[in-house]
């Protein structure tokens, strides 16, 4: 079922987690292999976007993520941010306790707004090149990943170190769960010229 | 994180004191005064305007203080000298840990009031609405239109501004930030927030209560869910059908004239109350309009009628990844190639790399026009740069400048004459067609196809040309406010005809640059086989208040170097588009 330009599926995921560990930085290793300096970078404002290819297993997936603004006077409508995700990946600092002891409130927000449930969920601890100021043990989190069901992955968006692991091993598990993207292959913003007409017809009362 | 925000555009000047809304009510009305375009009647009033929804939002109420700050600049008389004192005490009041929070507050909020989009003006939109209300006959537009043309024609309320995006209020919103010694770039950011937050608003909108009861429920049967998804692709087609103007033809431009489609539907639900806040379903609807969306805005434009002697004239997104949500920005950017050398990819690529960087921040359309003749013009230059002839004259013009050397040389020896006339051509057909396409893009964006946002024109060669005659019939017209920048590149325009150039400059609110190459060697011996002029601006630089002169020689060949990608990537950087 590739579609056009030979993608499988176009998959959206999403980074929330407190500001300032680093999901901007983990996005940017990603995509870009690339680090910036505590001093380059801005706070997300909203939500940036980045596009990248993946392949797995031998096919080709559009990933399509959403990097959300950790700060909350920079968030706006979260609500929307949730739509249609198939995966999120919850980030904290493993050199910060409050940024671990808040994942929490970000599981509740999660749950509040995300409208499927099957959605998969991955926590992952950044930063863990600061090995001597670690707070939070692998152990601890683990323990805390698996009583919520969740993924759990430690990382160094500094180091390269787990970083791409963490988003294959994430679109793994999506792929896994077919519910999530077998019956919306693309929700990409492809206009067919007779679907739009059909679709307008019915229920546009502008 | 605990609940969901309320939908409204989060304003903050009411966290403020009453001396730091006073200081920057003051700030203000000294960059508005310090501000001059054409210094016209109708700038008087849009300035009137814009300062009294100023003071509106900044609860600078009292008539008394209303007339000293209007005094003010006219009393310091140094306007500059006032402004220091006025930005330092403003700054000296939030020197704790919440300073800079405010100067992003100042940007988020100064935004908001020159879109029209502030709370007390939606307010006074819906109240007014509600009055109006009787006649169930009328459609939403009309009474809108009812609306504000009572409240501008009364003296004792100020008028409400109408939802829109001036380029003269943008242009101030960066005055201020100067002043306060903010970054444009933390613009370019509130600015990104303050679209991303409208789009949402939007689509929470138009997708409407159920979609909110669903969540909150949190539970539901699968059937009900894929009956949901259909719902919201369904709206979702809705949008792209719109924002993505597939299917738009002739109607568009109807469509986006007054105020738009969106906004009646959602202005409805306003009105009878049905469920979402009244403010954020009306600023949602503005929206509409803003961002040119109704009809389906630049992309979906197409030349409705074929008289303006031009066969081709359309616009294509550039740099667009269909998979992310089509968020608009909040100004538009409108690129135009002047010539094609090797295939029409050359209308979009040379671009992109610039534009690939701002993807998150503006939205950038591509303007081509009768490519047929810019293929024609692109192989002339090849051609002509082929010529034994040319290839003399343009080494030697290397190595002692140019054109005081083709200058000198009034006469020109034959073989040259003869290269030249192979260009000579498709130059005057391409000149023509420029002209014809500056007169249409005018009137694209005097329908406000683009929307209600202002527009930055960027184009090299005979690009540059369609911008300047883009700019001339908006003088003409007397259409300000729409111009945001203007950025010329290689531009074969006559640097001396100086009520033309006054007449240019007065419909660009904020920035217009000159990019010019003292190498071009093709722009030197057309331009002056066909004008006997070798002031040209794309060869020098051009002496006019308000023009920002950039010399690229460094970054190019010369005339045929600017539609290389990183050429022109290059160019763009030194000039700082924000």
């Amino acid at each position: 079922m590739a579609g056009i330009d030979g993608y499988e599926a176009t998959l959206k995921i999403l980074l929330i987690g407190n500001s300032n560990v680093g999901k901007s930085s983990l996005l940017l290793r990603f995509t870009e292999d690339t680090f910036l300096p505590q001093d380059e970078v801005a706070a997300t404002i909203g939500v940036d976007f980045k596009v990248q290819d993946m392949m797995f297993e031998g096919k080709k997936y559009k990933l399509t993520i959403w990097d959300t603004a950790g700060q909350e006077r920079f968030r706006t409508l979260t609500s929307s941010y949730y739509r249609g995700a198939q995966g999120v990946i919850l980030v904290y600092d493993v050199s910060n306790r409050e940024t671990f002891d808040q994942l929490d409130n970000w599981f509740n927000e999660l749950s509040t707004y995300c409208t499927n449930k099957d959605v998969v969920k991955m926590i992952v601890g950044n930063k863990v090149d600061k090995e001597e100021q670690r707070v939070i043990s692998r152990k601890e989190a683990e323990a805390y990943a698996r009583k919520s069901h969740t993924l759990f992955l430690e990382c160094s968006a500094k180091t390269r170190y787990g970083v791409k692991d963490a988003f294959e091993e994430l679109v793994r598990k999506i792929l896994e769960t077919p519910s999530l993207w077998q019956k919306k292959p693309s929700p990409s913003n492809n206009v067919n010229v007779t679907q739009t007409e059909s679709k307008q017809d019915d229920g546009c009362n502008c | 994180m605990k609940e969901e925000k309320s939908s409204e555009l989060p304003t903050y000047s009411h966290t403020w004191t009453s001396t730091q809304r006073f200081d920057l009510a003051a700030l203000c009305v000294y960059v508005v005064t310090d501000s001059s375009w054409s210094n016209n009647d109708a700038e008087k009033a849009w300035k009137q305007s814009f300062l009294a929804n100023i003071f509106r939002q900044l609860a600078v109420d009292d008539k008394k203080e209303q007339d000293v700050l209007l005094r003010m600049p006219g009393e310091t008389g140094n306007v500059s000298i006032a402004i220091d004192l006025l930005s330092s005490s403003f700054k000296s009041l939030n020197n704790d840990e919440k300073k800079i929070d405010i100067c992003e507050e100042v940007i988020s909020d100064m935004i908001i009031i020159c879109l029209g989009l502030s709370p007390s003006n939606l307010e006074k939109v819906d109240k007014q609405l509600k009055a109006n209300d009787n006649s169930k006959e009328s459609s939403f537009k009309e009474k809108l239109d009812n609306v504000i043309s009572n409240t501008i024609g009364s003296t004792d309320s100020p008028p409400i501004m109408p939802a829109e995006y001036d380029s003269r209020a943008r242009a101030i919103l960066f005055k201020l930030a100067s002043h306060l010694n903010i970054s444009p770039y933390k613009i370019r950011s509130t600015e990104k927030a303050v679209a991303q937050h409208l789009y949402l608003l939007r689509q929470q909108a138009e997708t409407g209560k159920n979609d909110q009861d669903h969540e909150i429920q949190g539970l539901h049967t699968s059937a009900n869910e894929s009956l949901n998804e259909r719902e919201k692709r369904k709206k979702k087609w809705r949008w792209m059908a719109t924002g993505v103007g597939v299917v738009v033809g002739a109607t568009a431009i109807g469509l986006t004239g007054g105020l738009a489609a969106p906004f009646v539907a959602a202005g409805i639900s306003a009105i009878t109350g049905a469920g979402i806040i009244v403010t954020a379903a009306s600023s949602a609807a503005l929206m509409g309009s803003l961002f040119g969306i109704a009809g389906g805005g630049l992309a979906g434009y197409k030349m409705h009628k074929i008289t303006q002697g031009l066969k081709e004239f359309s616009f294509t997104r550039v740099l667009q990844d269909d998979s992310l949500p089509l968020i608009p920005s909040l100004h538009v950017n409108i690129v135009i190639s002047g010539y094609l050398l090797k295939n029409d990819d050359e209308i979009i690529n040379p671009w992109l790399p610039t534009f690939q960087n701002s993807a998150n921040y503006s939205d950038t359309f591509a303007l081509s026009f009768d490519k047929e003749i810019l293929r024609s013009l692109g192989l002339a230059f090849r051609r002509f740069l082929a010529e034994s002839a040319v290839k003399v004259v343009a080494n030697s013009a290397i190595q002692q400048t140019v054109f005081a050397a083709i200058a000198n040389a009034l006469l020109l020896p034959t073989v040259l004459m003869k290269a030249v006339d192979m260009i000579d051509n498709p130059w005057a057909l391409g000149a023509d067609r420029a002209q014809k396409a500056g007169l249409v893009l005018a009137d694209v964006l005097i329908q406000r196809v683009q929307g209600k946002r202002p527009t930055v024109l960027i184009g090299y060669s005979l690009g540059a040309l369609v911008i300047w005659h883009c700019l001339l019939e908006l003088a003409k017209k007397q259409q300000y406010g729409l111009i945001d920048t203007v950025i010329l590149i290689g531009a074969p325009i006559t640097s001396t005809q100086t009520s033309k150039w006054k007449n240019a400059i007065s419909v660009v609110s904020r920035r217009f640059v000159n990019a010019y190459a003292t190498n071009d060697i093709v722009l030197g011996l057309i331009y002056r086989m066909h004008s006997l002029d070798l002031n040209v601006a794309g060869l020098r630089a051009v002496n006019f208040d308000k023009v920002e002169n950039y010399d690229i020689t460094k970054f190019t060949s010369g005339h045929l170097g600017y539609c290389d990608p990183e050429t022109l990537s290059k160019i763009l950087k030194e000039i700082e588009l924000y």
